[in-house]
């Protein structure tokens, strides 16, 4: 479904009657805990230190399976490049509901960005340096939803998607009105999987 | 200084062989995958080594470790469409420095070229299947969206910290049967901005 709220708006909302522990993975400034309700008990991991837990994802996760109520992880499988391992750990230690948001990196302004500059941003830069945190993927709509859905399906969940509409610049703003296909207007994909 | 460019139609491996005309002694092919390179030389003055991540080769190496080769061990180290498809590119570029001792060739592909900007729009790929995400891990595929601005960069900054010096680029225009020949034309008229039309670009560089 098409939406202009933000990820974290969106998960705020799915999990606002639900109780237990949520983990964030790829937490960084935590920023999703301003979303959630104070009866969830919110734990942050990320690479790096100063969070609740501190996992490397391009790993297994050394957590029993349906460890925790929730997980989520909000635009952080594109920086793996083992992002299929890395997906069915969190769909393994999630035990209610997964949350996973992916860029669409082909949305008709990103299309139209690489065609006029032959840049399709900054997280996928080869710099002179190695600079280590990047995208590792080209996240294009239909294979990310392709990717979801049949792990999700095999793991035994349900799968609920959002297009999300709103983006960082102004022709994406003016794209996303337009009446075109969610691959095309949909700056980034978030599914929430039952289990 | 600025670094002499020349724009050719040949296949990679003949622009290579073009290159290594008068060449002497050992080259190591890194990613040799067929061997289709050492067609192109002369095997009374090079002494061909095929070098790749499988078996049934001449040397085995893994580009993404440290290789366990002697320092300058090959007077020539090629590597054709080889580093974009290794996460640790960087790493790699001056590992195959160090076994080179007097030349080091490098291929990489343009992917930001106007014919993959039209199919990146129309149908929001590169024209390959290089960066898909599938359903399971492809293992190799390539692992950095290389364009021309940046390849140019790469080469430009890390060669002199390998203590090589970038001699010339040959870049290789893209297309097919008389495109090419019109594209290559349009390039060296100057008539579109640098790397539109370029296919791949290969670094030639020397020891200091």
């Amino acid at each position: 479904m098409f939406t202009r709220m933000s990820k974290y708006q969106i998960v705020g909302q799915q999990v606002a009657g639900l109780t237990g522990t949520l983990v964030d993975v790829g937490a960084r400034d935590r920023i999703l805990e301003e979303y959630l309700h104070s009866g969830l008990n919110y734990l942050s991991s990320d690479i790096v230190p100063d969070h609740d837990l501190q996992w490397d994802l391009e790993e297994p996760i050394n957590v029993p399976d349906n460890a925790y109520d929730i997980v989520v992880a909000l635009d952080v499988l594109e920086h793996l490049e083992h992002i299929h391992q890395a997906y069915l750990e969190v769909l393994r230690i999630a035990r209610q509901k997964l949350f996973v948001s992916l860029p669409n990196m082909t949305c008709l302004s990103l299309r139209l960005q690489f065609l006029r500059t032959g840049h399709l941003g900054g997280k996928y830069d080869l710099l002179p340096e190695y600079q280590g945190d990047r995208h590792r993927w080209v996240t294009s709509y239909l294979q990310i939803c392709a990717f979801i859905h049949y792990h999700a399906r095999a793991a035994g969940g349900t799968v609920v998607r959002y297009d999300i509409l709103t983006g960082y610049s102004r022709p994406h703003e003016l794209i996303s009105r337009l009446p075109l296909p969610a691959a095309l207007r949909a700056y980034t994909v978030l599914f929430e999987i039952t289990k | 200084m600025k670094i002499p460019r020349t724009y050719v139609i040949r296949n990679k491996y003949r622009v290579v062989g073009d290159i290594l005309l008068d060449a002497e002694g050992s080259l190591l092919d890194v990613g040799a995958r067929d061997c289709r390179l050492a067609a192109e030389l002369d095997p009374e003055r090079l002494k061909y080594y095929s070098a790749d991540v499988s078996g049934g080769h001449d040397c085995r190496l893994d580009l993404e470790q440290k290789l366990g080769l002697p320092d300058q061990a090959f007077d020539y180290v090629v590597a054709l469409d080889v580093l974009e498809h290794v996460e640790h590119i960087h790493q790699a570029f001056h590992e195959l420095a160090r076994i080179a001792r007097r030349s080091l060739i490098v291929g990489l592909p343009n992917m930001a070229t106007l014919s993959r900007r039209w199919l990146f729009l129309w149908h929001g790929h590169l024209d390959t299947q290089k960066y898909d995400l599938g359903l399971e891990h492809p293992g190799d595929r390539h692992r950095w969206l290389t364009v021309y601005p940046q390849i140019n960069a790469f080469v430009e900054a890390n060669g002199p910290r390998a203590s090589f010096n970038l001699e010339r680029v040959v870049e290789q225009i893209e297309g097919r049967y008389v495109f090419r020949a019109m594209a290559h034309l349009v390039v060296r008229a100057g008539l579109l901005p640098a790397g539109w039309l370029t296919g791949r670009c290969i670094y030639v560089m020397t020891r200091r």
